[in-house]
């Protein structure tokens, strides 16, 4: 298996959120690559899939789901897979990545990323369910680990372990989110070091990196300012184990204007490159509802 | 481990989250594990504000003078037994609000009178908000690489009348008891309207350049588009008018009517009856 399961290595992109099409369409951006929210694009015949085929032209594009829903112990939907892969054949799409959770079941989308128990029988279900959906997308899906706000007293393996089995046995990569990997240490007392020490380095595609709100008792993944420097210097080893890998920024509440997206992508170029020093210190106390990611919307542009 | 376990631990959880926890021989609260601050109901109680804070959000940015019209309280009241109401299970959030008006119709009071009523001002101003959320994302105009000016290009104009117009899939005809376009512009601008008296409003609604527009037009418009939507040819629609019309259907009016409806786009091409 070629490291990175042979995926391209696409730099320094950013989320590509509503707020900022019309700015990326009109200037020059610098970053290398754009991360899609798939749901966001799969009916839309407006703006939004207007604004995402423009930006597929200028630059590589990622599809990142929310609604897959690996862990559920629904049946699949064929139906979204279907569109999806329309949808990433349509735009080219470098891979396909979504969480390592589930969503909902008996029908009912929680919308939100859901933990699920490390146990075989999850691994199996797991497993069993990558492979179908990659058959069915004709390409290797990259798996997130979610942030997670409880434990199971079922779970028999620590998430790395389960997480380092998941993609030997599948066959997928890793989209390793390192603030998730900070929060979910927080608020399951483990070593986060521990964690990125024992993850697959090779098959790690993407990182994430994001904003937290840090409420003391436990944390919550907010996506709702910038990367904290505990964070940043997670980032710096794991970067260190995968060079290659591409990194993305996540900022999904109070997004702010492109130029900030755009600096926080030159911090994480400069945290791991010879200038450390350069690594931010501007940590932000964020106020609002904590809800954690991932509620993105299109914002409507209406008269 | 029991083969349904898995199954059965979701079931569990979901119900837990949406606090309607089911009676599960096996399972309760225990299966979860505590952290070192936080006991496991605190725990799952992050999973439980978050679900109807996000849903709520999105339902919030979706109706936003619904949410002006009745305060962020009641606003809220409405999610919370809207989203237990109608739980959600698309894949994209963009299908959470679809229910909403017709929620709020069943929720409303019973009328004493015939007369248009606040309770129908909202119902009217939430089915309002919810098409513009449906034109925004659906097929329009923008891509078609035919020009607009040249989808009615037809050298006779018997055979015009004799055929039937298709338009953007965007294209809406809406009525209202109220302004409750004017009601929505006067929120987006940060205004805080008031009721709006009563009156009856036809709206076209359509998107142009990627953007949802609307315009207000004479109610012998929207009858004859209403029956151009219908699938009627261009003479059944005109001649379907009642008698109160006939003042303004001059044929300059009906002119500048097909220019307009050309102008804003919504006319995707006409179509030959005979063909």
């Amino acid at each position: 298996m070629p490291s990175r399961l042979g995926l391209p290595a696409l730099g320094w992109g950013v989320g590509l959120r509503s707020t900022h099409f019309g700015h990326i369409l009109a200037n020059d951006v610098s970053v290398d690559w754009f991360e899609a929210i798939s749901e966001n694009f799969l009916d839309s015949h407006g703006r939004p899939r207007y604004v995402l085929d423009q930006v597929a032209e200028r630059f590589p594009v990622v599809l990142h789901g929310v609604s897959l829903s690996i862990g559920s112990t629904d049946p699949l939907d064929h139906a979204y897979l279907t569109k999806l892969k329309t949808l990433a054949d349509s735009v080219q799409a470098a891979w396909v990545s979504d969480h390592v959770c589930w969503t909902g079941v008996l029908g009912h989308n929680t919308h939100d990323l859901l933990p699920i128990p490390f146990t075989e029988e999850s691994l199996r279900h797991v497993v069993d369910r990558i492979r179908t959906v990659q058959e069915i997308l004709e390409r290797p899906l990259v798996m997130e680990n979610p942030s997670s706000y409880v434990t199971f007293r079922d779970s028999t393996m620590t998430e790395w372990e389960f997480l380092s089995r998941l993609t030997e046995e599948s066959h997928c990569g890793l989209l390793l989110d390192v603030n998730n990997v900070y929060v979910s240490s927080r608020n399951h007392d483990f070593d986060p070091r521990e964690y990125l020490a024992n993850i697959p380095a090779d098959r790690v595609v993407q990182f994430h990196l994001a904003g937290h709100t840090d409420l003391d008792t436990h944390v919550i993944d907010t996506h709702d300012g910038p990367v904290v420097d505990t964070v940043w210097e997670l980032f710096r080893e794991a970067h260190a184990r995968s060079p290659h890998a591409a990194t993305l920024i996540e900022w999904d509440a109070n997004i702010p204007p492109f130029a900030r997206l755009e600096a926080e992508v030159q911090r994480a170029r400069d945290c791991v490159s010879s200038r450390p020093s350069l690594c931010p210190n501007d940590n932000v106390i964020t106020t609002g509802s904590h809800v954690s990611h991932p509620a993105v919307l299109v914002a409507i542009e209406a008269e | 481990m029991a083969a349904s376990r898995l199954a059965d631990m979701q079931q569990w959880m979901l119900g837990a989250i949406t606090r309607r926890p089911p009676d599960m021989p096996g399972l309760s609260i225990d299966v979860l594990l505590p952290s070192q601050r936080l006991s496991v109901e605190e725990r799952l109680r992050v999973y439980q504000s978050a679900y109807l804070v996000r849903l709520g959000e999105c339902l919030r940015s979706e109706f936003p003078a619904v949410v002006a019209a009745v305060g962020d309280d009641t606003f809220n009241e409405f999610a919370v037994a809207y989203i237990e109401r109608c739980p959600p299970g698309s894949y994209t959030l963009g299908e959470l609000g679809r229910r909403f008006p017709e929620f709020l119709a069943e929720l409303r009071p019973a009328k004493t009178d015939e007369h248009p009523d606040f309770g129908d001002f909202l119902v009217d101003l939430a089915r309002y908000e919810r098409t513009i959320a449906e034109v925004f994302d659906v097929e329009g105009p923008e891509t078609d690489p035919l020009p607009s000016e040249q989808r009615l290009q037809v050298a006779d104009a018997a055979a015009f009348a004799a055929g039937r117009i298709e338009f953007y899939p965007c294209v809406r005809l809406f009525r209202s008891d109220f302004p409750v376009h004017e009601y929505r512009s006067a929120v987006r601008r940060d205004e805080t309207p008031s009721l709006p008296e009563p009156r009856i409003v036809p709206l076209l609604i359509s998107r142009q350049e990627f953007i949802v527009r609307r315009w207000e037009v004479p109610a012998w418009q929207h009858a004859v588009l209403e029956q151009l939507s219908a699938g009627k040819t261009v003479a059944e629609s005109f001649t379907r008018l009642d008698a109160r019309n006939a003042e303004e259907l001059t044929p300059e009016a009906i002119t500048a009517a097909f220019q307009e409806w050309t102008s804003r786009q919504i006319i995707r091409r006409w179509i030959n009856s005979e063909t």
